[in-house]
């Protein structure tokens, strides 16, 4: 399972890196009549702006996986930093970070994208830092949680008891330690910041520029009655799914794996 | 009746004694104890004006400076005043002369006696120290060595003298011969003054009212024979009783640690062996002075074996807030403990009775509620300053060993971490320090050995690495909370051993905690009690086990005693 969670992923991302070489045109040129069938040149037709909707499937995965990859490392990040600063020092620090965390849990995601899909038009940066922004809150009451337990236990008493301070503390034994939790982070987030950007796009917030399989589904939706959907809707809806599918093999091959 | 002053005396350029002022009272009884070498003997004979070295200073007998007297006058007092018990060896006696008229001799030399009337006195001094006639009449290879002793006795008796030296009277008897002897000694010594040389303390307990230490040909401790026995101040005295077997200890037998300095000529001459020393005891030699208020003479820059920690009162308070309640609980309630240098105070008492979370106090690693915690003469609040300095010299060994080593670390890296953190940055020195503590605790120091995971150490071997990671920062106090528990007998035997000779030969002070008191019995100086986060009985291991006086005490001892 994990082999095919690993083939998966890997599949997407040298679609994503090599997306230039690969694809036949670039995504947002004009190419040829608007809203053809598949053809010879033009492996999955073309959309309503005359573009080649296979260059653009391909273009993409590049939007997918570097939104995916840049807000799992940024949310993580902020996860570690603050679950890992209030396990260290605790009090009221740690009070307010934590009510904070159960109180932006408690509102729910797809309102506040909405609602910055009112006012704001949002570039690809501004997308990571939005799902970066909604991504850490349970990481980081995990790793507070795992940090403090570790913080009790034995050899960390037993640095301390040499003068060790926090900094030490925290690069010599608690990030080796908290290692495997961050790789399940960072595949969570990943996953979870995939998901949200196609629906972000969907929804259509963001640069409309931006090639986008969420974007290109909206699209097709719109021409549906032309039975466009198989190459148009079709591919971006599938490559999203094994995406999605990729990474959940992929840590559920982590989880089996180590309760073995 | 004797007062030597600045006595000095010297063999070529070797000092043996080195400024020796000691002042005897008429009718006082005095021991000098002290290894061999220490110049026991030379004193004897000096006062005896027959030691052939060079001899300074002043030796006041009767308020006469027998070193500035004439030969002639000194040859007068000898034997007549001053007589001396010489040490029983082997060739001490003339193997050519009965014991009779060896005894004999001295009377017919310096007492206007005729042969027979000396004759007559010899067997009537021969008798009182215990020899029938028809041993008097043999040769002294036919006797033996208590035989001897009591002729040698005799001799020293023959012309009546004031004041007698025994050199080492009971060297090499057996027990029963040596109780015998000294009861010889104090009978014929009941209306003199004496000097009795030994290096048996429990001789010089029996005979003598003050003791001197000597050390390398220097008084180092000066006191009443109770006083020096029950609490030693010097250092070396403390060594010497700790090394002398004896049915008031329970411990294994501890030798004088070998020095591990260089000694550079001046300076305290203990300074080699001494776990304590400072810079100025290289440099400077202490002078024996009293010390108050105990009738004590103490020749030590830092007024004899220093304490490492105190506290006081020290309470340790968890709450916990209600709604409407506040529950508290003291796990440790008024503790006073003291630990002096290269002292072991065991801490005995059931699980829950608060020790760890003492130990955790003491060890900086728990904040405590209330009272005071003094290491080294300050509090523990002003090592808040110096955190990192503290921690140097305090160090914990953990119950479970495998838990206290991050599993992700190497072997070098787990010993080298104490280093790093004190800011120890040379790579070469961090790597000789940990190649030197996992010799001492007999653990192989090989490349392949040093990057393996600790995980794959067996239970001892991860228990002595951990001896070694606490000993790598040189601490001056080791708290040792249930070091051995986790461990099978043979194992805990192993490092306890291990633990213990490294505990002399570094002269560290130890908390040993422990749940058993058959263990606490074997190991420590002294045993505190804790039940129920209070002390509820202290003592000497010895008084603790035998005569225990709280009923939580008895039972525990009752516990341990129906295994």
């Amino acid at each position: 399972m994990r082999r095919v969670g690993l083939a998966l992923v890997g599949i997407i991302l040298i679609i994503a890196i090599f997306a230039p070489l690969i694809a036949p045109y670039t995504p947002t040129e004009y190419v040829g009549q608007s809203l053809l069938a598949p053809n010879s040149s033009y492996l999955l037709g073309t959309n309503d702006l005359g573009e080649d909707i296979f260059s653009r499937l391909l273009y993409g995965a590049r939007t997918s996986v570097s939104i995916g990859f840049f807000t799992a490392l940024l949310a993580t990040f902020f996860s570690l930093l603050i679950g890992v600063t209030s396990a260290l020092f605790a009090g009221v620090y740690d009070l307010f970070w934590m009510r904070l965390i159960d109180a932006l849990l408690a509102i729910p995601t797809v309102l506040i994208i909405i609602l910055i899909a009112a006012f704001f038009r949002v570039s690809l940066w501004g997308m990571i830092i939005i799902l970066s922004l909604l991504s850490w809150q349970q990481g980081a009451r995990v790793i507070r949680n795992q940090s403090k337990s570790l913080l009790k236990s034995n050899f960390i008493l037993a640095a301390q008891g040499f003068g060790a301070g926090k900094l030490h503390i925290t690069l010599k034994h608690l990030l080796s330690h908290l290692l495997p939790l961050l790789s399940v982070q960072l595949l969570m987030v990943f996953r979870r910041a995939v998901f949200l950007e196609a629906g972000m796009s969907f929804l259509g917030v963001g640069d409309p520029s931006l090639v986008s399989w969420g974007r290109m589904i909206r699209q097709a939706l719109e021409y549906i009655y032309l039975g466009s959907w198989s190459w148009w809707l079709l591919p971006p809806g599938v490559l999203l799914t094994l995406t999605i599918l990729g990474v959940v093999l992929l840590e559920y091959g982590r989880d089996s794996q180590r309760s073995i | 009746m004797l007062e030597l002053k600045d006595l000095q005396v010297e063999y070529g350029n070797t000092k043996v004694l080195n400024s020796i002022s000691l002042e005897i009272e008429e009718g006082e009884k005095v021991g000098i104890i002290g290894e061999s070498g220490a110049g026991k003997t030379t004193l004897g004979l000096s006062v005896m004006g027959l030691t052939q070295g060079e001899v300074g200073g002043q030796i006041i007998f009767k308020g006469q400076n027998l070193l500035a007297a004439k030969q002639q006058d000194w040859a007068e007092l000898r034997w007549q005043q001053i007589a001396m018990v010489m040490q029983n060896v082997d060739n001490i006696l003339n193997p050519g002369y009965t014991i009779l008229s060896q005894v004999a001799e001295p009377i017919i030399q310096h007492e206007n006696l005729t042969k027979s009337e000396a004759i007559f006195r010899a067997e009537r001094l021969l008798k009182q120290t215990g020899l029938t006639r028809a041993k008097m009449k043999l040769y002294p290879d036919s006797l033996s060595g208590g035989e001897r002793a009591r002729a040698l006795i005799a001799m020293a008796l023959a012309n009546d003298p004031e004041f007698i030296i025994f050199d080492e009277p009971t060297a090499a008897l057996d027990f029963l011969t040596k109780e015998k002897i000294a009861t010889l000694i104090k009978e014929v010594s009941k209306e003199k003054t004496t000097l009795i040389i030994s290096h048996d303390f429990f001789l010089l307990k029996e005979l003598v009212d003050k003791i001197a230490v000597l050390y390398q040909g220097k008084i180092v401790e000066l006191a009443e024979t109770e006083e020096i026995l029950q609490k030693p101040t010097h250092p070396y005295t403390r060594a010497l009783i700790r090394s002398y077997p004896t049915m008031h200890r329970t411990q294994e037998l501890q030798g004088v640690r070998r020095g591990n300095k260089e000694h550079a000529g001046k300076g305290c001459p203990f300074y080699a062996r001494c776990t304590q020393s400072l810079d100025l005891c290289a440099l400077k030699e202490p002078q024996l002075q009293k010390m108050e208020p105990a009738q004590r003479f103490l020749a030590c820059h830092r007024d004899g074996i220093v304490e490492v920690i105190r506290t006081r009162g020290l309470t340790k308070e968890y709450t916990q807030d209600g709604l409407f309640t506040k529950d508290s609980f003291k796990a440790v309630n008024e503790v006073d403990l003291s630990i002096k240098e290269g002292e072991i105070v065991s801490l005995v008492g059931e699980s829950g009775s608060g020790k760890s979370t003492l130990a955790k106090s003491i060890a900086g690693l728990t904040p405590h509620s209330e009272g005071e915690i003094i290491f080294k003469g300050e509090s523990l609040a002003n090592w808040k300053q110096k955190a990192l300095e503290f921690h140097s010299q305090v160090q914990m060994i953990w119950q479970d060993p495998a838990s206290s080593f991050n599993s992700k670390l190497s072997i070098l890296e787990i010993l080298i971490e104490p280093l790093q953190i004190q800011g120890i940055k040379d790579k070469e020195i961090r790597l000789k320090k940990a190649k030197k503590v996992l010799r001492e605790v007999y653990l192989p120091e090989d490349e392949s050995f040093l990057s393996s995971e600790s995980t794959s150490l067996s239970g001892g071997e991860l228990q002595r690495l951990a001896i070694a990671r606490a000993l790598v920062l040189e601490p001056k106090l080791l708290i040792a909370d249930e070091p051995t528990s986790a461990l099978d007998p043979g194992v805990q035997a192993q490092v306890l051993k291990l633990l213990l000779e490294l505990q002399n030969q570094e002269g560290l002070a130890m908390l040993f905690i422990t749940h058993d008191i058959a263990l606490a019995r074997k190991v420590s100086d002294r045993i505190l009690v804790m039940y129920e986060g209070k002390i509820v009985e202290r003592g000497n291991a010895v008084r603790v086990i035998n005569r225990p006086q709280h009923s939580y005490t008895k039972r525990l001892l009752t516990a341990a005693n129906s295994f």
